[in-house]
């Protein structure tokens, strides 16, 4: 017994001596997700951002924004060239000759073609972000043209170009490689997916040599709770991860090992209003729940100053962004005035009302919401917060009539603001299920307008306003993504609409 | 003793059967559904079409039905979120749950059997007070907090192990450890306890007295007779660690079948719960099988039970 | 005997037996906060106070005396959040348990009585069905699948630990059932009724007794568990568990969110733990010196 014992023992120590010797040279980066993959490879068959950041690395683009430029001008990738025709509706556009998809076959028109009208396509889940199915057509092999099949104006069109992973036509008539693999001609391709890890090797003939990536392997892995992906990086198991708690920002700070990335991004969080629920189709109660709630301390204390105070229903970092005219700001006796309006002086004659939101996904939304229900109360409306694990509240979000009021977060693939606005705000807009003849006129108007000044015009002066004279959904405030790396991590430039450019970051010997 | 096995062998069946149609029906009574978790913001129609290429667009019981003739064809169905048979899912990290597992219950058995021998022999001295108040300490910290404990010293702070995934043993140690010490406390106190009562017993005395040399009286004796409570209190604790298992699998990142069964219930992923539930309770049912048979046939009072009032 | 002697043995054996008087200490001070938890909170537990986040324990550097035991992130008293969270863990972890003793001795009594039976084997079944079903998957599963709120988790407690009294029980009362004087009562004629109440009833109570504490205290673990992990008791409402999940993310600068929770369980489970010790000692002919 004693000597089993001995042996154990002895087992026991050396094991823990041998490990946390140093890794081997450094030629596999490690990135933490804190969003799941979803089984569908079909980047048309989703829309789930840990999967969109596949893509990102998988496929290119015809272009990208480029978003230290304050116009967001657009960089060629795939494109060359790009314009629209005489009839301001079709869009040209030159593909760069000789580029290679993984596969080996070589891109051309026809696979942008594809891709669009695969995307665009109403029966597919990724059309969720084309407000308008489009159409392509082959003039030669490396020049194609894209039009929305109503011929009617698509404005959103080039923006959605700028994040639409360009396919291989091939895969897109044969599904089968096209739901269980990867075939992009991005600087990564895609190895297995197993255990919750993406692994990727460096695609060595990659078309824009200077830009290939600069590590060899890349896992890309999904672990769910904050605390153990902190770990995994202090531990140096992990370079980088995504969704950094607010609370754990101090530990890093004091942590010479590790390194905070902030980025503002697209994402917005709403307090969304059910308004085919009564009493939420009463505009002036929601006016009024709008005005009551403290956004500042929100912001400031219970998110740290890890977010940035809405004024407007897009980010400040959206394609068009203005602040809007008339955005409700926190004033209780503005709300009271509001509640009387509404035909409840005081909260009396209001039934509780029903305030879902999720947990475990966004930071701090049971935080604010208890929060928030107190706000409510101080102006006479009570409500019930109902938080919900994540899947449920996901069921419960996109059904009309759910709640009265949810807790929810916005993050479009890509800086375009109709992914925001038309989805939400044209009828029957998705969450609230608002349907509003002004609404639906404004924003069909501003998505019909391709140049893009004037757009841009529109949308401040008439969207805009218009929206928060309405406020069925009230935004809280603009989300900050953090991120932290390992120190030896470098050029490690997150985007502002969530994506994470892998290819870019290297290691400081 | 043969038509007893194979009488429990045919109840386990059954049992397991109960178990994955309860399973299966209560899965589907959950809100939301898979189609919804890939695609949340997808229109009513474009889920419909993504239900249909799942094949969960159909009334329970028609997906019952198939469910159960595809078992027979040794079909367990496609997990949605892995994109991969659920079998191959279920084998790619059942390896990291038996490591852990085994890892856990090594060091339960012997820590326990260990300490409570020797607490037991030095009965009401000091040792015996330190390690039975270390035990009940072990046993009423919750083992999420030991795990997250162990991780802030031991990994983060000390850099000795690592805190998440599985590449190797080393990854199991500490989910190892973590999992471990509330049943080496409870092995502990019952071992120490039951070799009291033996050591006490007349046989032993008398074996004492006619001057057997003590580790014989130890191990073919008090220790033998300390067995059966012992095996009987394994079996149920087994169950304890599985849900344990989980947790721990949890806190540590740690890719094994808890961790799976976790994010396959969250996402609604039906078939890959539907296996790991019949191989976690599967597993669970045979433990208990053999411990029942074995304690059936080790303690004669419940032989005498068998035959009725 | 008189109360007053009653009254000093009792004493004496208090004196006699530490552990049992530290752990019968701990539960009655368990008890007391539970019950009168309202009155106790110096501040309004769910009251946020942003201004005043996560102030350590006064103790410590910086800690205000205002707040004992510090605040969590958004400015609540921690002690106040405590003292609920003992409440309704503490009251779970009761009901949870005296419910699955109900369940599980009626389950127990008459599939042992009947033994050889086809309700016995029914019932066994059921028990085996519950006791195979991986107690985790059915606890994410029910509360999912429902609202988690103090009712269902006592309703997915109870399935945890009803099916363990049923067998210990239904074994309990097949030993008794074979035993000789139950014999010897049915050879003068006793009907099975009585010979149920009178001789076996007298017997479960030394198996319930001694393990009840304990299975509070592994209940009491379990139900922290749940909240722990977010499935549990959901906020507003405080449980022991989500107090410490809610620190976790926290835990290596403000390390007191989560480890005073932990602590507080760690005692409360002591103190169970050293009841249960004793009574089973004291239950069980065998260990009594």
């Amino acid at each position: 017994m004693k000597k089993l014992f001995g042996i154990l023992l002895v087992v026991l120590v050396f094991t823990m001596l041998l490990v946390g010797t140093c890794f081997a040279e450094k030629d596999t980066l490690v990135a933490l997700s804190a969003g799941a993959f979803t089984g569908s490879w079909d980047p048309t068959g989703h829309t789930i951002l840990a999967n969109i950041r596949n893509e990102q690395i998988v496929y290119d683009r015809l272009f990208e924004m480029d978003y230290t430029d304050p116009d967001l001008k657009l960089i060629p990738k795939l494109a060359t060239e790009w314009y629209y025709l005489d009839d301001g509706v079709t869009l040209e556009v030159k593909l760069r000759e000789g580029v290679k998809f993984h596969d080996g076959t070589t891109l051309d028109a026809e696979d942008v073609k594809l891709t669009v009208e695969r995307f665009s396509d109403p029966t597919r889940v990724g059309s969720a972000w084309w407000a308008q199915q489009c159409e392509g057509e082959v003039v030669d092999e490396f020049t194609v043209r894209l039009r929305p099949v109503s011929g009617e104006a698509f404005a959103p069109l080039v923006n959605l170009m700028a994040m639409t992973p360009i396919m291989s036509a091939d895969d897109i008539k044969n599904e089968e490689i096209l739901t269980t693999d990867y075939n992009g001609t991005g600087p990564y391709h895609f190895v297995s997916y197993e255990n919750e890890a993406c692994t990727f090797v460096a695609f060595d003939e990659y078309w824009d040599q200077p830009n290939k990536a600069k590590v060899k392997n890349l896992i890309f892995k999904y672990v769910a709770d904050p605390a153990t992906r902190l770990a995994a990086l202090q531990t140096g198991e992990a370079d980088i991860t995504e969704r950094v708690d607010t609370q754990q920002v101090e530990q890093i700070k004091a942590d010479s090992t590790l390194q905070l990335i902030t980025m503002p991004i697209i994402e917005q969080k709403n307090m969304v209003f059910k308004v085919r629920v009564p009493p939420m189709d009463n505009e002036k109660l929601r006016l009024a729940i709008a005005y009551a709630i403290d956004r500042e301390t929100i912001v400031n204390d219970i998110l740290d100053g890890y977010g940035v105070l809405a004024d407007s229903f897009v980010s400040h970092v959206a394609w068009g962004y203005a602040p809007a005219a008339g955005f409700p700001t926190y004033d209780p006796e503005k709300a009271k005035e509001l509640l009387a309006e509404a035909g409840y002086p005081e909260g009396k004659g209001l039934p509780e009302l029903t305030y879902t939101t999720s947990v475990g996904f966004y930071p701090k939304t049971q935080e604010y919401g208890e929060y928030i229900v107190s706000n409510l109360a101080d102006i006479g409306i009570k409500v019930k917060l109902v938080p919900m694990e994540t899947s449920s509240w996901e069921d419960a979000l996109y059904q009309p009539e759910s709640a009265h009021m949810t807790d929810t977060g916005w993050c479009p693939p890509g800086l375009e603001p109709d992914l925001t606005i038309a989805a939400f705000y044209k009828g029957p807009g998705q969450v609230s299920f608002i349907e509003d003849p002004e609404l639906d006129k404004v924003v069909t108007a501003e998505g019909a307008e391709t140049d893009g000044d004037k757009r841009k015009a529109i949308l401040k002066d008439s969207v805009f306003p218009a929206i928060a004279a309405k406020v069925p959904h009230m935004t809280l405030f603009d989300s900050m993504m953090i991120y932290s790396t390992r120190s030896n991590v470098k050029g490690f430039e997150p985007t502002p609409s969530g994506g994470m450019p892998f290819h870019k970051v290297y290691f400081d010997e | 003793m043969l038509s007893t096995i194979i009488r429990r062998l045919l109840q386990g069946f059954i049992v397991i059967c109960a178990i994955t149609i309860i399973t299966f029906i209560m899965l589907r009574m959950i809100p939301g559904d898979p189609s919804r978790t890939m695609a949340p913001n997808a229109t009513e129609d474009q889920l419909i079409m993504l239900r249909d290429q799942m094949g969960i667009n159909e009334p329970i019981l028609v997906q019952l039905t198939k469910y159960i003739r595809n078992i027979f064809q040794g079909e367990f169905g496609y997990s949605f979120f892995q994109r991969a048979n659920v079998i191959k899912v279920i084998a790619g990290s059942l390896n990291a749950s038996i490591v852990l597992f085994g890892f856990a219950l090594v060091l339960s058995i012997f820590f326990g059997l260990l300490f409570g021998i020797i607490a037991a022999l030095k009965a009401n001295t000091w040792i015996d007070k330190l390690f039975s108040s270390i035990a009940v300490v072990f046993q009423s910290m919750p083992n999420y907090w030991v795990g997250t404990m162990l991780i802030l010293f031991i990994s983060v702070k000390l850099q000795l192990l690592p805190a998440t995934g599985y590449e190797g043993f080393k990854f199991s140690i500490l989910p190892g450890i973590a999992l471990s010490l509330p049943t080496i406390a409870v092995l502990m106190r019952n071992v120490r306890a039951s070799m009291i009562s033996s050591l006490r017993q007349d046989f032993v005395k008398a074996a004492k007295a006619r001057g057997i040399p003590g580790y014989i009286i130890l191990s073919r004796y008090a220790f033998r007779n300390s067995l059966i409570p012992l095996l009987t209190l394994l079996g149920s604790q087994l169950g304890y660690m599985v849900g344990n298992m989980v947790v721990c699998e949890y806190v540590f990142s740690y890719p094994g079948i808890g961790l799976q069964t976790l994010y396959a219930i969250l996402r609604r992923d039906y078939y890959l719960v539907q296996g790991l539930v019949v191989i976690l309770s599967g597993f669970f049912i045979v433990v208990n099988m053999i411990i029942d048979i074995g304690y059936t046939y080790l303690d004669p009072r419940i032989r005498k039970a068998q035959g009725g009032l | 005997m008189n109360f007053k002697t009653k009254l000093s043995n009792g004493i004496k054996y208090l004196q006699k037996n530490k552990s049992f008087s530290i752990g019968l200490g701990i539960v009655l001070i368990t008890i007391f906060i539970a019950i009168f938890a309202d009155s106790l909170t110096p501040h309004v537990p769910s009251k946020l106070n942003p201004k005043f986040k996560l102030l350590p324990p006064f103790w410590v550097e910086g800690g205000n005396p205002k707040y004992i035991l510090g605040t969590d992130a958004i400015g609540r008293d921690l002690l106040s959040r405590l003292i609920k969270g003992i409440q309704m863990s503490v009251g779970i972890s009761l009901f949870s348990v005296l419910s699955s003793i109900l369940i599980g001795t009626t389950i127990g009594v008459i599939s042992g009585l009947v033994h050889p039976s086809w309700l016995d084997s029914v019932l066994m079944r059921i028990t085996d069905i519950q006791m195979g079903f991986p107690f985790i998957v059915l606890a994410i599963i029910i509360l999912t699948m429902v609202d988690p709120t103090p009712f269902s988790c006592i309703i997915v407690l109870t399935l945890s630990a009803w099916p363990t009294y049923a067998r210990v029980i239904r074994s309990s009362v097949m030993i008794e059932k074979s035993s000789d004087y139950v014999d010897a009562a049915k050879a003068m004629g006793a009907s099975r009724a009585r010979i149920a109440i009178k001789y076996i009833g007298r017997n479960l109570l030394p198996t319930i007794i001694p393990v009840a504490p304990m299975d509070i205290a592994s209940v009491v673990i379990t139900e922290s568990l749940l909240s722990f992990m977010q499935i549990g008791i959901q906020p507003p409402l405080i449980s022991l568990g989500n107090i410490m999940s809610d620190g976790r993310n926290y835990i290596s600068t403000h390390w007191w969110i989560t480890a005073i929770p932990g602590f507080v369980i760690m005692i409360i489970v002591i103190g169970l733990n050293l009841v249960g010790d004793t009574l089973q000692t004291t239950f069980d002919p065998k260990l009594k010196q």
